[in-house]
């Protein structure tokens, strides 16, 4: 037994289709909240998400003491100050936030900074920087597949200048609950289902690679992988079956516990990067980012990309494809299948067309290489690497 | 309908874990530790290596030693209880088994909920203010790592069990230097153990998926189930056994209402019998009655252990779910065959006569869930038993 690893993810995972009318209330009583504070954004106010979380919070008895509906798509330290006073004004004593990862991370940064007792949530940035528990109910409602947010130790907010991206990482940062609701995926379009559910996959593949995978993360990150296959094509359809968007919606989740535990790699610390500099979503860019990454990492991986085919392939490329062979098919299918499923939905913009050009790449290639989780990637990688990684998906090399 | 899942506690594993209670104490501002152990592991020098982890630090501890019989009577948590409240320590450690596990956990919730009599608590959802950090060095039950304990008052001749959050260890630390070497026979034991475990847990079509989860990765501890015979075994280490069972039983209990598990407790309840043996009474005639309830993915799982991927060559999928299980029976036997035997029921003591009491008490366990196809399987379970 050479080897030392920690697993840790106590989130009460709650997980059904349609229960968000009957579940968010419950927990936050059986949590012993009172008076809450609820975070979301503009999409899920308009699209009326808001309000079946906000109705799901008083039947259960609960009063919602204060309301933020306005977290950007990237938040920042001056977002996280603004709600955390928010929420102290109106005594609230427990948390609600419903959205995408940019919302979830901001809850759970506003829980920190109150429950730290500091004003600079900066002070917190890095590596396990807590220096007290949290005594403050956090309950996450994921409304994408994508974020693993919900059930991370992990934040990625903006700095003061909303240039530089802060990353948080400590287990006070995980929420006490996590409420998985597939129906969320209704108000979604199939690109953003498709995207979103890369990006997941992308997160079980990286845990997998990583440096600091152990053997429960790697069985959630495999166990995601096959969730993703059986169910994202059938979501990508008109009318979906609930069971295949509760699925998706699991598999997102259980992707993140892995990427928790394990952390990320070189294709989210280009993603993360190509996000602040042009402007974009980062779930947009993982998959066409991740076989680049794959194709560098090959070397050193090749028996993990050979153990994860079962999980990622239909049975029949599994078995026709031979024990040799499976590492190498394993990254093209990857590629193919995304294609696949990017034509399906009628998916054109790459990212070169968003934005990445030779104008801007030194600026990506160097915000990339200054992101902690190269140091989790499985084979070293420095600024020429990335960039090299980077001038690749220019070209269209793969 | 929704599934829920919560495993609490941090698990740490491999090369020198052990150093890192400092951390913990640390984090969790806890300079006074009630360190709970028993006799053997007191002989077993592993209390001496948990003492030399304190020389030089902020913290100090406790010890508290005491036989553990096999049940934890109330005197016993009473007096443990006392010992940790005269202490003035705001964390636990338990080094040693199961039994001793057990009774950390009594404390555990005593402390938390405010009370010295464990036949008082009612109110579970109470903040968890009172961390338990467990050190095993054998385990041989699922509910080792989860939350729940079992104690017996002997005055009223009644069994309290309680089950809860609050219950949960927030700490397993596996390491090689505490842990028990492990006969032959006893790791045969506890794989079969496992084994069986998990492959209840998998047929149970409530199970959340990070119980489904834990079921594998419990399997994959093991390291090629398949390949066995009466040897190959013994080169598996006592810590990989111990975080097998671990995981097995946080995936068993992620299984709510358990029927294989509810008709075992009420058996052992009634007959003074442990756990274990009826578990392996019933094991093989449970699967062969119910493979049908495996999923196609986890039959492929399943099928993933067997040697080679030749399952996948079995295209009709009722035949490879038939061909998958019937090759686990066959280990299953083959492990039993190892541990001397396994008993039946009426060799376990049962009567015929008592089936249909022990059938009402199960039928009774699930409440208004009750289905009339539930009933059904329980009798037939209960029938191939006899």
């Amino acid at each position: 037994m050479s080897m030392y690893y920690e697993f840790h993810n106590p989130v009460n995972l709650i997980s059904g289709y349609g229960i968000i009318p009957n579940s968010i209330g419950a927990t936050l009583k059986a949590l012993n909240s009172k008076r809450v504070l609820l975070i979301s954004d503009r999409e899920n106010n308009s699209d009326g998400t808001v309000d079946i979380v906000r109705k799901s919070i008083i039947a259960g008895g609960v009063n919602v003491g204060g309301v933020y509906l306005n977290v950007p798509r990237d938040s920042s330290v001056l977002v996280i100050s603004k709600i955390a006073n928010l929420c102290m004004i109106n005594s609230c004593d427990s948390i609600v936030a419903v959205g995408a990862g940019s919302v979830l991370d901001t809850a759970k940064c506003v829980r920190l900074i109150i429950s730290q007792n500091t004003n600079h949530i900066t002070d917190l940035k890095g590596f396990d920087m807590c220096n007290r528990g949290v005594d403050m109910p956090l309950v996450l409602v994921p409304a994408t597949c994508g974020t693993g947010s919900e059930v991370s130790n992990v934040a990625v907010v903006l700095d003061e200048t909303g240039t530089n991206k802060l990353d948080f990482v400590t287990e006070e940062l995980l929420p006490n609950a996590t409420i998985i609701d597939g129906s969320m995926l209704v108000f979604q379009s199939s690109m953003e289902i498709l995207s979103a559910a890369f990006d997941a996959l992308t997160h079980a593949i990286e845990s997998v690679t990583g440096r600091q995978r152990n053997p429960i993360s790697t069985k959630y990150a495999c166990m995601a992988i096959m969730m993703i296959r059986d169910n994202l094509e059938y979501c990508l359809c008109d009318n979906p079956k609930e069971e295949h968007l509760h699925k998706l919606m699991e598999a997102s989740t259980i992707a993140g516990v892995a990427q928790s535990s394990s952390m990320l790699g070189v294709v989210h610390a280009i993603c993360y990067s190509l996000g602040v500099v042009l402007e974009i979503w980062h779930r947009e860019c993982t998959a066409e980012v991740l076989p680049h990454v794959l194709k560098y990492d090959f070397e050193c991986c090749k028996d993990l990309y050979a153990e994860m085919f079962f999980y990622l392939v239909p049975e029949s490329v599994y078995v026709s494809t031979p024990k040799e062979d499976r590492a190498k098919v394993f990254c093209e299918y990857i590629q193919s299948w995304y294609k696949r499923l990017h034509a399906l939905v009628g998916g054109s913009n790459t990212i070169v067309n968003l934005g990445l050009s030779e104008q801007n790449v030194d600026a990506v290639a160097k915000t990339a290489s200054r992101d902690g989780l190269n140091i989790i990637n499985p084979r070293y990688i420095d600024l020429h690497g990335i960039k090299e990684i980077l001038l690749s998906i220019m070209r269209g090399d793969i | 309908m929704s599934k829920k899942f919560c495993n609490k506690a941090k698990i740490m594993y491999g090369k020198d874990s052990l150093n890192r209670i400092s951390f913990e104490l640390s984090r969790n501002n806890s300079t006074r530790v009630f360190v709970l152990s028993d006799s053997t592991s007191m002989q077993s020098g592993a209390v001496g290596r948990i003492k030399n982890l304190f020389k030089g630090s902020d913290a100090s501890a406790t010890y508290y030693i005491i036989d553990v019989e096999k049940w934890s009577t109330t005197d016993v948590v009473t007096s443990a209880y006392q010992k940790f409240y005269d202490s003035k320590c705001e964390f636990i450690i338990c080094v040693g088994g199961d039994g001793i596990a057990n009774i950390a956990k009594a404390i555990k919730v005593l402390a938390n909920v405010g009370t010295s009599d464990i036949t008082q608590v009612t109110n579970l959802n109470v903040k968890d203010k009172v961390p338990l950090m467990l050190i095993p060095t054998s385990v041989k039950s699922v509910s080792y790592g989860v939350g729940n304990t079992s104690v017996v008052d002997k005055d009223n001749n009644k069994l309290y069990k309680l089950s809860g959050s609050v219950l949960c260890p927030n700490y397993i630390i596996i390491d090689k230097r505490v842990v028990t070497k492990l006969s032959e026979q006893i790791a045969n034991e506890r794989i079969l153990l496992i084994l069986g475990m998990s492959l209840v847990a998998l047929s149970e079509p409530l199970m959340s998926i990070s119980a489904r989860i834990f079921a594998f990765t419990a399997m994959d501890s093991l390291k090629e189930p398949l390949a066995i015979d009466k040897h190959r075994y013994l080169g598996r280490t006592g810590e990989e056994i111990v975080i097998a069972t671990v995981a097995a039983g946080i995936g068993f209990t992620g299984v709510p209402k358990c029927m294989l598990s509810l008709m075992v407790m009420h058996i052992s309840i009634c007959k003074n019998i442990e756990y274990n043996e009826i578990f392996f009474a019933l094991l093989g005639k449970y699967l062969n009655l119910f493979l049908g309830r495996y999923s196609t993915d986890d039959i492929n799982l399943l099928g993933k252990y067997l040697d080679d991927d030749s399952v996948f060559n079995i295209t009709d999928m009722q035949d490879r779910r038939e061909y998958v299980i019937s090759k686990f029976i066959k280990i299953i036997n083959e492990l039993s065959e190892c541990i001397g035997g396994v008993s039946s029921l009426s060799e376990l003591g049962l009567e015929e006569s008592e089936k249909s009491m022990i059938i009402d008490k199960v039928v009774n366990s699930y409440g208004s869930d009750i289905t009339s196809a539930k009933v059904s399987d329980i009798q037939a379970l209960m029938d191939s038993a006899f």
